[in-house]
């Protein structure tokens, strides 16, 4: 599958590298290894994967049995070997999340340490939003190949074994994301508790899903055009229902098929359809509750088919791993997008935030040079300086201290509470004083995260002073750089003397920290960068 | 109908096979070594099957099962009817030894001696060799008491002397377990039993001005029994042989999984003896006494009227100074895809490749792993291993591979019967190399014939892969129809891996999109292909299955295929073995026929293919359509997709339906008939594909081709 053609490569003709990707999910840990080459196509090589019980633990208990870890450990170790089988050895060819069931244990932290120190795994910080974002971007060549599906409201859910997940979608744009505690492993264990025969099953399940259907009444407006589903569950109905997926990898399954189909399912016990299916038990035991809750979500958002997209985490997941760390057009839009409701929100100001963002954006690009941070940064410090102004909101005095808490206590599509962090620190530094040990939030962050976090801040700053004037004067920006000296030369402008003030003290941070002297003129003062 | 008129018995039908293998000795078409091959053949054949088969039912019968077969008959009713089929047989062995294939053999100068017939010179020789070869290796065990009657091994050749009393002397033999003078048996008589060491050779060449004379081993001894034993009285000498029994249960979960192999085997020195065969001119004291020592029943007994154990006969097949009573050799020739000097990666990275052995030659298969040991570019060799030879190149090639850094895996069957020991060998062997050895799959036997060499190429990684019908032995490779397919179809190699990360415990199962695995799904994709054929005939769409198998036992595929022809499916079935289908049977299997070859090579490979109304499907496996193949063991059912292997492999299995030289058909009666020429001429199948095999290299090489190809200095 193809991403954008819109990414901008710069190796062309190397050989493919290989990569894999990591899910602990609640029931089993799966490993797709894939290689990525240079235009963006991934082309798969092998599937592993096994069985754990993480998610019994969790759910029930709250906490990942040692059992379970060590469980997880030697899946992890085999899996290893296979790697070094591969020669995959570094770190950035490699990406392990860890779902629902991971993240609810409370003893989520002595499980990330276990596995790195038992297998030299690290453990990605994966919450929700990171999860939408991932599943966005695996369903994004479906809105686009296959328009005529998407044309007014859809949403879309995944079941899972902890969670089912909504990404509820205005023709291509994300109009809001959500996480919700259903998922078939838990019904499962709702079901086990109750020990009831087999002939209540269905009751059972039904009443727990109403339930949860209850909680997004409200999110529901108009008749949505299309229901897509995902999730193994719904692959493998449509694989026996209809006989798998053509080439294009997305099937339409009316809702009365699937809701006979799963008729069938719940009447026999699991032990019974690993056995007809050929099913691992872990399968077999989510089987019936996920069908049962798709075909119930369906009919509560009046759909009368289902479009089945034959893609899940890992696909995205490597999806992101071939664009080397920048995020597709499409979702760096539907970020960014999310991001200017939130300053609507706050009443900002839209022009000068965008303008910000636009300049700061461009120093980034030209300074990558002095910097050498990753494309993720530059969205970090986009995200930042838009919204670096929203805590004026709450407050003009130490409103860059509001952004902060704003920015980390808000909702930004696809953004998780990692990158909030970050995003919220570059927009606190991006006046006043500069990072210190005792600040919260700064403290916590590694050495990498905090070294970015006073760069991206100090650039921001810059940025932000360069429209001080807030009437968008300064059209673009060149650099050149001629010893220890950063020329900025300004287009369109000829008298920078507000600019110039400005930048006294807030590239000062810029300048202690690259350790150069920032010098701003316009085309008439430095001439035109003719490299 | 009730089962018997539906179903053949399987042991029946086996000996029905081993009658057609003894009809080829009978054949006098065949030049007369190549008929002795076949009679040492049904001997050796017959060995195995009361080991395991025999071995089976007596259990079973001793406790007191009920059970029946597919046919209907208990244990005992089985025993009782091999019994009568056995006796059958042995006469018609003999018979043909002693009627035809000596007195034959006699005619060019090959010839047994008795002890009577051997000239002076002959006897000098002889007491020579057997002072200097013979004495000092036999331990004649003497046997005073019951008691110290000797644990004798299984299927090795022993001589029973019967001794008089009186002459006091002290016994020569090295173990003498009583004292002398005491009573050995009822009637005074004393035994010593000598079993043969397996070293000695039971065919003794002996000099001569021309052609070729032997003596039996056995015969020797006999003539110098008074060296053996000074000063006995000796009334009377048999030769004779025990079978046990062989067919035991592994327990897999008694932890140590090799030493449990280990003590299966040695077990095995000490089972139930099955079967005991002596000379009829056995007095009727001396059967007594070895019947009751080795515990065998009246119908455990059979008494052969000629030399027993013929499997030795084999040592005369290859005689180097009779060339011309032997079919000229066959040497395989090479494949022509393999010609052009290009490496296998090259030539397999470019079209998918058919072999069918012996015709070509096993060496593709050879270099693909032989490459994989030296190529920098390959990551990965993965592989299947369930008999393989005994100076195996491909043990050697995957421990080089594993020597130079390769990351080599394979799945060794340590429960292939027989070939336990071997294979444990290797286990350790491997394991030394570096190998990450699997010992097999708890409660199933890796059957499957699997191959995968993962390439770092510079366009990424590539997958190389062998498929086979039968095992990775060069030495059987070229004694056996098998069929081989190479191929870098990325799809078959992504289920290949899926397949061994399965196989190896590393991962659940995957979905396989192309390859059928048993005992997953193979089954059932066989099912769903008759019944596609079945419902395409009720539809009124023309329907056909042809097949070719070693066995067809399995209840549910027989019913299947039954169904299929009342439906109007064409089926022709081409099954080397055991058959328990009764074909052209009205209302159950008209629309069946089978047809079965036996030749110069085993036939071994399984190749199906379906009509599938228009869309045809060809596929080649490594099963054979038993219950124990398709529900406890490991089997793969690959499809052949590209057009000229497909075209190939279609118009070979057309050949065996086509055969008429070494062809038998399977009659409703259950007998068989020799498929009789007609007006087309002969047509021998096996030929057919020499032929064919010969023609398409020829055609590449052909030396008056048009087309110079230059050799450069950068090649």
């Amino acid at each position: 599958m193809n991403l954008d053609p819109a990414i901008n490569r710069t190796e062309t003709n190397e050989t493919p590298q290989v990569v894999a990707v990591i899910d602990i999910g609640a029931s089993s840990i799966r490993m797709q290894i894939a290689e990525l080459s240079w235009d963006g196509t991934v082309r798969k090589l092998e599937s592993l994967s096994q069985a754990v019980s993480i998610g019994r633990d969790s759910f029930t208990r709250g906490v990942i049995s040692k059992e379970s870890i060590e469980d997880c450990v030697r899946v992890l170790k085999i899996y290893r070997q296979r790697l070094v089988e591969y020669g995959i050895n570094s770190p950035k060819s490699i990406r392990v999340v860890g779902t629902s069931g991971v993240r609810e244990a409370s003893n989520r932290l002595a499980f990330q340490d276990r596995i790195y120190i038992a297998t030299g795994f690290e453990l990605e910080p994966f919450d929700e939003a990171e999860l939408h974002r991932v599943t966005y971007l695996g369903i994004q060549p479906f809105l686009k190949a296959h328009a005529e599906y998407f044309s007014g409201d859809t949403v879309v859910s995944e079941v899972g074994g902890g969670t089912t997940e909504f990404l509820f979608l205005n023709r291509e744009d994300v109009a809001f994301a959500r996480t919700f505690r259903l998922g078939a492993l838990r019904l499962r264990r709702v079901l086990d508790s109750y020990d009831a025969p087999q002939a209540k099953t269905r009751r059972i399940l039904e009443s727990q899903i109403s339930q949860a259907i209850q909680q997004i009444q409200h999110l529901v407006h108009d008749e949505t055009a299309a229901y897509v589903a995902m999730g193994g569950d719904i692959r493998f109905a449509v694989s026996q229902l209809l006989g798998g997926f053509q080439s294009s990898n997305i099937a339409r399954l009316s809702v009365k098929q699937l809701q006979e189909f799963t008729e069938e399912i719940l009447e026999s016990t699991p032990d019974s359809l690993a056995s007809q299916f050929h099913l691992s038990l872990p399968d077999a035991n989510s089987l019936g509750p996920a069908l049962l809750t798709h075909a119930m979500l369906a009919k509560h958002f009046h759909s009368e088919e289902l479009l089945v997209v034959n893609v899940n985490l890992r696909d995205g997941l490597l999806m992101e791993m071939a664009s080397h760390g920048r995020w597709s057009e499409s979702i760096q839009s539907q970020i960014v997008r999310s991001a200017t409701l939130l300053g609507k929100k706050y009443d900002f100001d839209l022009n000068h935030a965008n303008h910000t963002a636009y300049l700061a954006c461009q120093l980034f690009d030209q300074w990558r040079p002095l910097h050498g941070m990753d494309n993720r940064f530059q969205m970090i410090l986009h995200l930042a300086a838009l919204l670096h102004e929203i805590g004026v909101y709450v407050n003009l005095r130490s409103y860059h201290k509001h952004s902060m808490y704003l920015i980390q206590n808000s909702e930004l599509f696809g953004i998780g509470e990692r990158d909030l962090l970050l995003i919220g620190l570059v927009a606190r530094y991006h006046r006043r004083a500069t990072p210190q040990p005792s600040h919260e939030g700064y403290s916590l962050l590694d050495r990498e995260s905090r070294v970015a976090v006073a760069k991206l801040a100090s650039i921001l700053r810059i940025a932000s002073a360069l429209d001080v004037t807030r009437s968008q004067r300064i059209a673009h920006l060149q650099t050149r750089i001629v010893g220890d000296e950063v020329q900025l030369i300004a287009a369109g402008v000829s008298d920078l003397a507000v600019e110039h003030l400005e930048l006294r003290d807030a590239g000062a941070m810029f300048e202690d920290l690259f350790g150069c002297r920032l010098i701003l003129g316009s085309e008439e003062t430095l001439g035109k960068d003719e490299s | 109908m009730n089962r018997s008129e539906s179903y053949f018995n399987r042991e029946s039908s086996w000996l029905n096979f081993n009658q057609r293998v003894l009809e080829q000795a009978f054949n006098a078409a065949n030049p007369i070594l190549e008929r002795v091959k076949f009679l040492a053949i049904t001997a050796s054949n017959l060995d195995e099957f009361f080991m395991v088969r025999v071995g089976s039912l007596s259990i079973a019968a001793a406790s007191g099962s009920n059970q029946t077969d597919i046919a209907g008959l208990t244990a005992q009713d089985q025993l009782k009817l091999i019994r009568k089929r056995i006796l059958e047989q042995n006469q018609l062995q003999y018979g043909c030894l002693l009627d035809e294939l000596l007195p034959g053999l006699a005619e060019h100068r090959i010839q047994r001696l008795e002890p009577g017939q051997l000239s002076s010179r002959q006897r000098e020789y002889l007491a020579s060799y057997f002072e200097e070869e013979i004495v000092s290796i036999l331990s004649p065990i003497a046997v005073e008491r019951p008691e110290d009657f000797p644990v004798l091994r299984g299927a090795r050749m022993c001589v029973c002397v019967r001794l008089g009393n009186g002459s006091g002397g002290k016994l020569r033999p090295k173990t003498f377990a009583g004292e002398s003078g005491s009573d050995a048996s009822e009637t005074g008589s004393r035994f010593v039993l000598i079993p043969f060491a397996s070293n000695l050779p039971r065919i003794i060449s002996l000099p001569r001005d021309a052609g070729y004379e032997f003596l039996l081993l056995e015969d020797l001894i006999g003539l110098f029994l008074d060296r053996l034993l000074p000063e006995q009285k000796v009334l009377e000498w048999t030769p004779l042989r025990i079978i046990r029994n062989a067919d035991f249960e592994l327990d897999e979960e008694a932890g140590d999984f090799l030493r449990e192999m280990q003590q299966l085997i040695t077990s095995r020195a000490t089972s139930d003896c099955v079967r005991l065969e002596l000379s009829e001119y056995a007095s009727e004291e001396m059967r007594k006494f070895l019947q009751s020592s080795l515990a065998v029943e009246d119908d455990d007994i059979y008494l052969a009227r000629g030399p027993l154990d013929l499997s030795a006969l084999m040592s005369l097949v290859g005689l180097p100074q009779f060339p011309h009573l032997r079919e000229a050799a066959w040497p395989p020739v090479p494949a022509p895809e393999f010609t052009s000097g290009e490496n296998i990666f090259e030539v397999v990275s470019q079209r998918d490749v058919l072999l069918l052995h012996p015709y070509q030659n096993y060496d593709p298969v050879l270099e693909l792993i032989q490459n994989a040991a030296r190529d920098p570019g390959v990551l990965a060799i993965k592989q299947t291993l369930y008999r393989t030879s005994r100076d195996s190149k491909i043990v050697s090639a995957l421990t080089d591979a594993a020597e130079s850094g390769k990351h080599v895996t394979v799945v060794l069957e340590l429960k292939a019967r027989f070939d336990e020991q071997r294979n444990i060998n290797w286990a350790k062997r491997l394991e030394r190399a570096g190998v990450d050895v699997i010992y097999g799959v708890s409660g199933l036997k890796t059957h499957a014939k699997l191959c995968v060499v993962v390439r770092r190429e510079k366009g990424g990684i590539k997958r190389y892969v062998h498929f086979g019908t039968g095992n990775y032995n060069e030495v059987t490779a070229n004694l056996y129809s098998d069929v081989s397919f190479l191929t870098s179809d990325a799809q078959l190699a992504m289920d290949a891996v899926h397949v061994f990360n399965a196989i190896t415990g590393l991962s659940v199962p995957q979905t396989l999109e192309k390859l059928s695995l048993a005992p997953i799904n193979l089954r059932e994709s066989l099912l769903d292909l008759i019944e596609i054929e079945t419902a395409n005939a009720e539809a009124g769409i023309p329907a056909e299955i042809v097949g070719k198998l070693n066995s067809l036992v399995d209840q549910r595929m027989i019913d299947a295929l039954y169904k299929a022809s009342q439906a109007g499916v064409k089926v022709r079935l081409n099954i080397r073995g055991i058959c328990c289908l009764r074909p052209g049977v009205k209302g159950l299997s008209e629309n069946i026929r089978v047809t079965s070859v036996v030749d110069r090579f085993l036939e071994h490979s399984r190749i199906l293919q379906f009509r599938h109304g228009g869309d045809q499907k060809l596929f080649i496996g490594s099963a054979d359509w038993m219950t124990r193949n398709l529900d406890r063991r490991i089997e793969l059912l690959i499809p052949i997709e590209d057009p000229a292997c497909r075209q190939r492999l279609s118009d070979a299995l057309e050949a065996y339906f086509k055969d008429n030289v070494s062809a038998s058909e399977l009659r409703s009666d259950g007998t068989y008939r020799r498929v009789p020429v007609r007006k087309k001429g002969e047509f021998r199948s096996q030929a057919y594909l020499y032929e064919q095999a010969q023609t398409l290299y020829e055609n590449v090489t052909n030396p008056r081709t048009t087309v110079f190809r230059a050799h450069r200095s950068n090649d």
